[in-house]
């Protein structure tokens, strides 16, 4: 009996202890998207583009280098203009999935949907480092990849070896970069 | 202040405040939309209160007052200030030249003959302004050339010709209250105002002197050529007594020495202190005696120079006249020499180190011997005995 009491004694005095404990200082994400605003001078067309919902281009993984960046500077608090303030309640009304608070550039607010609809369970290490482009362009690789080796030894007649040969290379490449951004 | 005038903020003046674009966050937005009665700030009309104004569609909030601009821009941007003044002076033909503070006067005929012996006899009554100038003549050399810049001094003329110039000078711009507009109008207006003020002062200057002149008109050669002199030179020290002025705005700090002395501690051990300046400022607003040099005494809270000294019972006086100063300079004297009591062990510090837990400065090195040659000779005198 004793001993239940001081476990609960030392349950609660834990759980106060925890309650008091600083928690580090996060910016809200209003801040994180007007920083975004701010910087990049964002006006009402943004949300035209958003309104518009663009479909992604299919990026050329050829010609895409996987880079990180440098990470965005967000205000602790955020006061703007009026019409900076606009645009990012317009940006807050019509983005509505958690990976817009890693958006760093306009360009990730614009893809964000995409990215989140592709594949809802990245890290948030890795949506701050690489570009929202980069990753999606990750995931159609993936995409790629299992749609190619679905329909792998379907093709007939005297090209098959030719064209096993240009896939085998093509999903080689691929994973090559899939690699280089899940595995770093 | 360069922030807001090199922007390209829209700026809003409205009874003269200044009212800027109204910055948003999401509490915002809740506060404005609850004053204005409405779901968002760009929708509705009704004003807030005098706080929040909304033009062309626009929110402003009220900041500053366009007078405190003014007054302020000296110190906000005091090169700026200087280099306007300047050219605003040069503009109008106003070169430097010599003249008497309103404040030298006071100090000369009427603190000195209180704390410097004039006549060679005493008297209860006071010395007049020929016996302090008297005095002083005895006292000190003054250069030729002084007697040269009198005949300059009260020829009022070229003074009158310059006031009669500054009269109605500065240009007068009126920010319109219609609606927004760029912070350069608000720049362009401010300099002017600014170049006013410059001409308002200057004209006050001009005045004070004007009346200066006249003051000093039948003052003989001799004797208003040590004024010149003194004006000039801006400080003084004579017998303990003296004054120094510095500073852009001419400010004065008029100083008595205490001369060594000796205080008694609890235990009737005698620590003889160093002379120092006892002394109030002008600058500073209010006429509180402070104490010039480096120095540490139990009313000091530390060691260092241009401390105040702790006084309970004294209301620093804030307007400079020849009484003021006197009391003040006595009550920093006195506080010296009488406040210390051993039994009570007053002050910030204690000169024996009993019952303290921390000491933060120490008197020991001050000690001295009971029947130490100064003390026994009395030319040291112990100024707390009798606490």
């Amino acid at each position: 009996m004793r001993g239940r009491k001081v476990d609960f004694l030392t349950e609660i005095r834990r759980d106060r202890l925890r309650k008091r404990k600083r928690q580090p200082f996060q910016p809200t994400l209003f801040a994180r998207i007007s920083a975004i605003v701010r910087e990049h001078r964002l006006t009402e067309a943004f949300l035209a583009r958003l309104d518009a919902d663009e479909a992604p281009l299919r990026a050329d993984i050829d010609r895409m280098i996987p880079s990180e960046r440098e990470p965005l500077v967000v205000p602790l608090y955020s006061l703007v203009r009026e019409e900076e303030y606009r645009v990012t309640r317009g940006v807050l009304e019509r983005v509505s999935n958690p990976y817009l608070a890693c958006a760093q550039s306009p360009e990730d607010i614009l893809l964000s949907g995409a990215l989140f609809a592709r594949n809802s369970n990245l890290p948030p290490e890795r949506l701050s480092r690489w570009d929202f482009d980069t990753l999606l362009a990750c995931e159609l690789a993936k995409e790629e990849v299992q749609e190619i080796r679905a329909h792998r030894g379907t093709g007939t007649g005297p090209k098959r070896p030719i064209l096993s040969d240009a896939i085998r290379e093509r999903i080689e490449r691929l994973e090559a970069f899939i690699a280089g951004v899940e595995g770093a | 202040m360069d922030l807001l005038l090199d922007s390209d903020l829209d700026l809003v003046v409205k009874g003269g405040f200044l009212y800027l674009p109204l910055l948003f966050d999401p509490e915002v937005e809740r506060e404005v939309s609850s004053a204005y009665g409405r779901e968002t700030p760009e929708g509705g009309s009704a004003s807030p209160g005098p706080t929040v104004i909304e033009v062309s569609g626009r929110s402003y909030l009220k900041t500053l007052r366009l007078t405190s601009l003014i007054d302020l821009y000296g110190n906000l941007r005091h090169g700026s200030a200087e280099q306007l003044r300047k050219s605003c002076l040069e503009r109008y033909g106003v070169a430097p030249h010599l003249e008497v503070d309103g404040r030298l006067p006071v100090i000369l005929f009427e603190v000195l003959p209180h704390f410097v012996r004039t006549r060679k006899r005493p008297s209860r009554r006071a010395a007049t302004q020929g016996e302090v100038l008297g005095f002083l003549r005895s006292r000190l050399t003054v250069p030729g050339a002084y007697l040269e810049a009198v005949a300059r001094f009260v020829d009022t003329d070229p003074l009158r010709l310059l006031l009669r110039d500054l009269e109605g000078g500065g240009a007068r711009t009126v920010l319109s209250e219609n609606g927004p507009l760029p912070a350069r109008d608000l720049r362009a207006w401010l300099f002017e105002a600014v170049e006013r003020e410059v001409l308002r002062h200057e004209k006050a200057r001009l005045q004070e002197g004007l009346v200066q002149r006249e003051r000093f008109r039948k003052t003989p050669r001799e004797d208003l050529a040590i004024i010149l002199y003194l004006a000039d030179r801006g400080s003084l020290e004579i017998d303990g007594f003296g004054f120094l002025r510095h500073g852009e705005a001419d400010d004065y700090v008029i100083y008595r020495r205490t001369g060594a002395y000796a205080l008694r501690d609890y235990y009737g051990r005698l620590y003889l202190f160093p002379d120092c300046r006892v002394a109030v400022s002008t600058t500073r607003g209010r006429l509180h005696p402070l104490v010039l040099d480096r120095y540490k005494h139990p009313f000091l809270f530390g060691y260092e120079a241009g401390q105040e000294i702790c006084l309970r019972h004294f209301t620093a006086p804030k307007e400079f006249s020849a009484a003021n100063v006197i009391a003040a300079l006595e009550e920093g004297l006195a506080t010296l020499y009488y406040g210390y009591n051993p039994r009570l062990r007053n002050g910030y510090h204690s000169l024996d180190p009993a019952m303290q837990i921390r000491r933060s400065l120490e008197f020991t090195e001050y000690r001295i011997p009971s029947d130490h040659s100064d003390v026994v000779s009395g030319k040291v005198e112990v100024t707390n005995a009798r606490t």
